[in-house]
């Protein structure tokens, strides 16, 4: 196949990270003391997350994740660490392109102190002329030459203080030392980051030779010297009116030039990165030092049918036989880190609804090796992560819906279930403690045992496959058909879920020591208290001492029932209940402080902007004062005609989006860029098949008697830009994206190219001798069937080949589109915000 | 008397908890309950010193591992258990292991490998040799347990009190010298 040039790549980035720890960071200067402080991380200057305050601390502990889609393009990931008071202490900054060398793997970087200079953001557009012109002084005429510098505009320059006024400086420093100065500035633009000045300056090359001869004039001379051009914002008015122009601004950035680099005939016109200042290179002083998993992926996805034959070879995987000779059980076998395996496959075959089958054969198949039941489907096998990846799938509504209300009940009401003695607080009473925390655990488990029905319906029918496969190959074990259900159900999604909460989107709150302490206590006795089924007796367990009267307390023969109940509930087959399974009561989809547009639902009053609380849910958009407030306002998603992107210079305002509704439209801005692209996509995807959805949108706003896009007057014109209709619809679900997964999964058998072929060959190997266990089997390879598992290697590598092709062709193609100095690739992208390069300590 | 903070660290059951019971309870935990956090204090004499043990049982399901870092932040020494009837319980202690020394940002963590499960002799997958060949590349001590038949218990935990106190002898306060260079070499 060959690329059509018109066809369109989409480009796909994601960012994972993990913020561990930061540790000897730099004590107060005055107390000395501790310091309270947090973590963020930003793209270029922009903040995208930041993590709870850690008080106290010069070795604060965030144990802290990020995870979220990078809707822009970036060059630099840098992380800060604050003081509460707002004060950075040190900052770690990646190169984007540097990011893969720290792929999915811990480390410790250093810290660099942050300081103001060296901050810098956005690109200047710039023109340069060398003229000749002739000259005559009443004796003689000569040639005469001078250089034009137009200062054409700036692009994404960074806002000082909510505000930036530009004006650029154009400098040429010549002479011995390049002393000797000629400045000339632009005018002062003002609230804009993208100024257009288009001034030109002419800098009379002539008189600044170092012979002053005319007659033995040399342009060379003047070669020694340099032009800097620099950007600064224009803080206050007063202060440069009080101090006149002495007064320099502050600094946004800078480039240099030597003129020798220049081409003297000819226009030279190029966009250039601005760069810190040059002489700040320091030796560092040491501000500590943070551990980081950084992992960021960036995918180019081609249209679907370049994906057809790696996703058919994968979606044979349940028919082949044995299991281990199938694509997906392969790439389990190369790829070290099984979630980055099983979140791709399970996507790709819960899309294709192929899970159920999936799920089955793997589970077959790790019963048949596992020799004792005691422990089956409790190691970390590829079945155990894909049903993991499935569970958070598709069951996180039906864990809000069951457990969400009472975990922030137990949040907010913050009080302390401690029932070991040891761990007492002063003041505290076991006996209260023990009831409160009987009672929360009451709660939750009455929760559990009533939402059976509204399971989802592809996990009941997982479950009732693994009771299937444990019923038909431990036919005699009755009690293991339990224990295979309530191993995934409580112990790997209620339990989890329960102590880490933040983890599976049940609050976005960090939790405290206390409420740790009783979320830990909970999820243990729910555990045990699903694994209750599959003992034969239900009586001492010789654990933690401390923990005996609780167990005791709930282990009855009334609360095995209720288990055995549930179980037997969410493990049947039968599809009956999958229409009830539509949850009735609405279940939060996203939530979070946002800024509004008032709607102009009075017809006077100002169309201010104010802080609301936003919640999405599968039934309404609502918003109000705060988190736990009435709503102000109601919008049910059936009334959401559309939801889009608004134009920057509508309201002046980055990452404003727009819900349309029939009367009104609602105008948002979200607080960054992953921020905005999360709400855009989730309003997109639930409210993506309504009948009346808009075929046509006004990407600006109606402002001042007139449509800022297309300018029409009526503000009841219909939308003059076709709307963006999120991902590509396919035939089943709008929101798994199975392309994308291909390609990722395509991406991590490239990345193991070298496994894969170790595999092939110890396949070829054993097929040649027969079987004969001649290989050394060091790599922990599994080969049941040499045969069938060389010929899913060859097709696999077949068509990671040939999709890689395409790949190539594309990248090449890229590169000869891309033309330095451009403004997609200005010059100079080694800007000087100083990179950690050689700050990896392992 | 000088406090120990140990963690038993180590995939879904290998017998992280029944080896923990046994020690501290001289009980065999025949029937298997995972694990979420568990923790225990026991007081013994090592070497004619009095310790307070302080040990961490905990998850070796993947899905809690959100709470290692943290486990690995604040223990002193570490028991990487494996079963010897399971090749993959052995492989994944690689990871573990460089997750420690990351989080302790130094290569000398005092830590034990332990290949549990030594009684189920006919069962073995994983040989003796590739414990000891680990274990040496590891620098650390290794020893092949059973908690089922009481082999090797007490000596796992003993073992990796002595590695404490080799790479932190002085210990007045708790306070750490973190001065010791001495390599962890055991047993
Ligand atoms: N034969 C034998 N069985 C053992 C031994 N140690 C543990 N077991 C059994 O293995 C199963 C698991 O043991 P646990 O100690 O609960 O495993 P764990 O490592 O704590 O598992 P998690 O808590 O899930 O991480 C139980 O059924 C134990 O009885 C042993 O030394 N020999
Ligand atoms: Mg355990």
């Amino acid at each position: 196949m060959n690329m059509a040039e018109n066809v369109k790549v989409r480009t796909e980035e994601t960012l994972r990270v993990k913020i561990g720890e930061a540790k000897n960071l730099p004590p107060h200067s005055v107390t000395g003391s501790g310091r309270n402080t947090f973590c963020a991380i930003l793209l270029d200057r922009e903040e995208i997350f930041r993590t709870a305050t850690v008080e106290k601390s010069l070795n604060p502990f965030f144990g802290e994740e990020f995870h979220g889609e990078i809707p822009r393009k970036f060059r630099y990931l840098s992380f800060y660490i604050y003081d509460k008071n707002d004060k950075a202490l040190g900052k770690v900054s990646l190169r984007k392109r540097e990011l893969h060398k720290y792929h999915g793997k811990e480390h410790w970087f250093s810290l660099l102190p942050v300081d103001v200079q060296s901050e810098v953001q956005g690109k200047v557009h710039l023109e340069f002329r060398f003229d000749e012109y002739l000259s005559s002084s009443p004796d003689v005429t000569y040639a005469s030459h001078r250089m034009a510098v137009r200062v054409i505009e700036c692009n994404d320059l960074m806002v000082i203080n909510g505000a930036c006024n530009p004006y650029a400086v154009v400098t040429l420093s010549y002479g011995q030392g390049r002393h000797r100065e000629e400045v000339r500035r632009t005018n002062v633009k003002k609230k804009t980051i993208s100024p257009l000045f288009d001034e030109t300056f002419f800098f009379d090359l002539d008189n600044k030779g170092q012979n002053h001869d005319r007659n033995n004039y040399y342009v060379e001379d003047i070669f020694s010297g340099e032009l800097c051009i620099s950007v600064w914002h224009d803080e206050s008015r007063m202060a440069r009116e009080v101090l006149g122009s002495i007064f320099p601004g502050v600094f946004l950035g800078e480039i240099k030039i030597s003129l020798r680099d220049l081409n003297t005939s000819g226009i030279q016109n190029a966009w250039y990165f601005l760069r810190a200042k040059n002489d700040m290179r320091q030796p560092h002083e040491n501000v500590g030092s943070m551990r980081l998993k950084i992992s960021y992926t960036a995918e180019q996805v081609f249209a679907s049918q370049y994906y057809d034959d790696l996703r058919n070879v994968l979606l044979e995987s349940p028919d082949i036989q044995p299991i281990s000779s199938s694509a997906a059980y392969i790439l389990g076998q190369i790829v070290d880190n099984r979630q980055e395996v099983a979140q791709p496959l399970v996507k790709v075959f819960h899309h294709h609804g192929k899970i159920v089958p999936f799920i089955k054969t793997l589970a077959i198949h790790e019963i048949k090796q596992t020799l004792d039941h005691n422990t089956l489907f409790r190691g970390n096998s590829l079945l155990t992560k894909v049903l993991d990846e499935l569970m958070k799938l598709v069951g996180l509504p039906y864990l809000h819906f069951t457990i969400k209300p009472i975990i922030h009940q137990i949040c907010s009401e913050h009080l302390s279930c401690e029932i070991d003695p040891a761990r007492l607080k002063e003041g505290e009473n076991l006996e209260v403690n023990m009831e409160t925390l009987k009672n929360y655990i009451k709660h939750i488990f009455d929760a559990i045992m009533v939402s059976g029905l509204a399971c989802p319906g592809i996990m009941c029918e997982v479950f009732a496959a693994l009771k299937k496969a444990a019923q038909d190959h431990l036919p005699d074990k009755k009690e293991v058909r339990y224990q295979v259900v309530c191993g995934f159900i409580f112990l790997r999604f209620f339990a989890p879920a329960i102590l880490g909460p933040r983890f599976f989107d049940l609050t976005t709150d960090t939790q405290d020591e206390t409420v740790h302490r009783t979320l830990t206590l909970i999820s243990k006795v729910i555990q045990r208290l699903g694994n209750l089924v599959s003992s034969q007796s239900w009586t001492y367990c010789p654990k933690e001492d401390y923990m005996v009267p609780v167990f005791e307390h709930f282990s009855d023969a009334c609360h095995v029932e209720a288990v055995k109940m549930y179980l037997d509930i969410i493990s049947s087959s039968t599809k009956k209940h999958s229409k009830q399974m539509d949850i009735e009561q609405p279940v939060v989809l996203k939530e979070g402080m946002l800024i509004k547009r008032a709607q102009g639902r009075k017809k006077f009053g100002l169309k201010n902007f104010k802080r609301r609380y936003f919640v999405l849910t599968n039934q309404t958009l609502t918003y109000s004062r705060s988190k736990d407030d009435d709503p102000l306002f109601v919008i049910p998603i059936g009334n959401i005609l559309a939801v889009e992107k608004l134009e920057e210079q509508s309201f002046k305002m980055k990452y404003m989006f727009q819900v349309i509704q029939p009367q009104r439209t609602l105008y948002v801005q979200a607080n960054n860029c992953v921020e905005e692209k999360e709400w855009l996509d989730i309003l997109t995807k639930v409210s993506n098949k309504n009948k009346n959805r808009l075929k046509e949108f006004h990407p600006a706003a109606y402002l001042n008697g007139h449509w800022l896009c297309c300018k029409a007057v009526d503000q009841s014109s219909p939308g003059c830009t076709p709307v963006t209709g999120g991902l590509p619809v396919t035939e089943i679900q709008v929101d798994l994206d199975s392309d994308r997964e291909v390609e990722k999964i395509h991406s991590l058998f490239l990345t193991h190219m070298d496994k894969m072929e170790a595999l092939h060959d110890m396949c070829g190997i054993l097929e040649v001798y027969s079987g004969e266990a001649v290989v050394n089997n060091t790599s922990g390879f599994q080969i049941e069937d040499s045969k069938s598992c060389f010929e899913t290697l060859n097709e696999v590598l077949k068509c990671v080949i040939s999709l890689e092709q395409e790949h190539l062709h594309y990248r090449k193609a890229l590169q000869r589109e891309m033309v330095t100095g451009s403004f997609e690739t200005p010059i100079g992208d080694d800007s000087l915000i100083i990179s950690n390069d050689n700050d990896t300590k392992l | 008397m000088r406090e120990y903070k140990l963690v038993v660290l180590g995939s879904g059951g290998v017998g992280k908890s029944a080896l923990t019971v046994q020690f501290v309870q001289g009980i065999f935990v025949e029937k298997y309950d995972p694990t979420i956090e568990d923790s225990y204090r026991k007081q013994v004499e090592v070497d004619g010193q009095q310790c307070m043990l302080e040990i961490l049982d905990t998850a070796g399901t993947e899905q809690f591992t959100a709470m290692r870092d943290l486990y690995m932040k604040n223990g002193q020494g570490f028991l990487l258990v494996y079963s010897i009837t399971a090749q993959s319980t052995f492989n994944d202690l690689q990871d573990l292991r460089e997750q420690i020394l990351r989080v302790k940002d130094t290569d000398e963590v005092p830590m034990i490998l332990v290949g549990n499960k030594c009684d189920l002799e006919d069962e073995r997958v994983v040989g003796k040799d590739q414990g000891a060949k680990l274990a040496q590349s590891w620098d650390c001590g290794f020893v092949e347990t059973s908690a089922k038949a009481k082999i090797n218990v007490n000596e796992i935990f003993f073992s990796l009190v002595r590695a404490i106190n080799k790479k932190n002898p002085d210990t007045r306060g708790g306070k750490k010298s973190g001065k010791s260079k001495s390599s962890c070499t055991l047993l």
